[in-house]
């Protein structure tokens, strides 16, 4: 005799039966002592289960959460003040760059044709000359002048020339509290590391299955998988689980 | 525990309203959303856990998480079920970052646990209910972390099939199998502990 499979007999002491499967296993039930003694068991278990009773909280849970919520609601809000002013200075500058360069130009060009005025009141001959800075620039400026530079000069005049990026100082604090952020997709957290989106708790380096979204649709993990068109929006691969398995979607970057 | 879930009622506040309030930087909001749901939380944690710290620990991340993103809570769900959802990933990140927990739980640390006393129960159940418990919470420190997820989401946090589908992102079916396999399996391991 066939016996009645675990799930059947579970699904019955839960009452997730339907009537026709709930009278057929109750008909077997009487025939097979075997899967009386597993339902038995299995009875038992969902009451030794039950009777763990509930506990309450660490009483000092409360506090720590509140207050920690709160800390965290004000760093959260200085730094949003803090990235909206950047904003508004970085759109400041723009528009008062230019205003400023014309407001130096016009003032010089004020100053030179006063002091050519002037000078022609005086009876002095008025000079205004033009040249290129390489031809007031001194010896060490020319060609030969450079090649009789030592190495350790040649390097430090490259240097002052070109002066190293500090790519540091120049980081958009924007862009890096971004990169800080996690997304939230259906309470799973995804963070972006090496232009890869990756579901918290996730270890880049686990072997993973590349999928396709159009793949990902007909897969078998696509019920474990959250919002496809809202991971899309993430732009470029999602790295996350699906099930026991870690799966990559190949979303292409927008 | 029980103010919070009367001052709910007694205001009326739906789950929007309540995540509503909240986004508009009502403190109070907050509050009453731990109130309400700080027990299922770390009842769920110290069952997937089996550590009374470590259930406060993911507690905590739980509600730091659920403070700072609650307002993309769109009512799809119940609050409830979306707490629950991250919950559970923060129990599973959590495990993942934490692979001593099975070894710890498995020392012994959950009787520090089980001796906590249940108020509800008579003080004459609490020596057979720790004893039993105690070899029960071992037997589920045992199971493969998605077989418990389920039972303790079915048995301990009374979910439904439908609803642990919804919190684990699984379909109904794979809820039933793992319930059921993760209930044969605790079966086994208490009528032969040995095993």
């Amino acid at each position: 005799m066939s016996h009645a499979p675990v799930e059947m007999l579970s699904s019955y002491l839960d009452g997730e039966l339907s009537r026709e499967r709930r009278l057929r296993v109750e008909r077997h039930l009487q025939d097979c002592e075997e899967c009386r003694h597993r339902l038995d068991g299995l009875h038992r278990v969902v009451q030794r289960l039950e009777g763990l009773g509930r506990i309450s909280p660490i009483p000092y849970l409360e506090q720590q959460v509140l207050q920690t919520a709160a800390t965290r609601e004000q760093e959260e809000s200085l730094r949003d003040r803090l990235e909206r002013g950047a904003g508004r200075l970085h759109i400041e500058r723009w528009v008062w760059l230019p205003t400023f360069g014309m407001v130096v130009a016009l003032v010089t060009i004020i100053y030179l044709f006063s002091w050519a005025l002037q000078s022609q009141n005086q009876g002095l001959p008025v000079v205004l000359d033009v040249e290129s800075p390489a031809s007031e620039a001194p010896e060490e400026d020319t060609p030969m002048a450079m090649e009789r530079l030592s190495p350790l000069a040649e390097g430090s005049r490259a240097g002052s020339l070109q002066p190293k990026r500090d790519d540091s100082m120049h980081a958009n604090p924007a862009d890096a509290a971004a990169r800080s952020q996690a997304i939230e997709i259906d309470g799973r957290f995804f963070e972006l590391q090496n232009d890869v989106w990756v579901e918290q708790g996730v270890d880049l380096r686990e072997p993973t299955i590349l999928l396709e979204p159009s793949e990902a649709v007909s897969s078998e993990w696509r019920h474990e998988l959250p919002s496809l068109t809202e991971l899309e929006l993430l732009g470029g691969p999602v790295r996350l689980r699906a099930g026991d398995q870690l799966v990559q979607l190949e979303f292409d970057r927008r | 525990m029980k103010a919070a879930v009367l001052m709910a009622e007694a205001t009326g506040d739906t789950d929007l309203e309540l995540v509503e309030r909240h986004r508009y930087g009502d403190q109070a909001a907050f509050e009453q959303i731990y109130r309400l749901h700080a027990e299922m939380v770390f009842n769920l944690a110290l069952r997937m856990t089996g550590d009374a710290e470590e259930a406060a620990d993911v507690s905590q991340e739980t509600f730091l998480r659920v403070h700072r993103y609650c307002g993309r809570f769109r009512g799809r769900s119940s609050l409830k079920t979306w707490i629950y959802r991250v919950a559970v990933n923060c129990c599973r990140s959590r495990f993942r970052r934490n692979q001593t927990w099975r070894t710890r739980v498995l020392s012994g640390s959950l009787e520090r646990v089980d001796q906590v006393p249940d108020v509800r129960r008579g003080p004459e159940d609490h020596t057979l209910t720790r004893e039993s418990g105690e070899a029960v919470s071992q037997a589920l420190s045992r199971l493969p972390e998605p077989f418990r997820e389920a039972v303790v989401l079915r048995d301990l946090e009374g979910l439904s099939y439908e609803e642990i589908a919804r919190v684990v992102g699984i379909r109904i079916g794979t809820v039933r199998s793992r319930i059921a396999r993760g209930r044969d399996r605790l079966r086994i391991l208490l009528e032969s502990p040995e095993s």
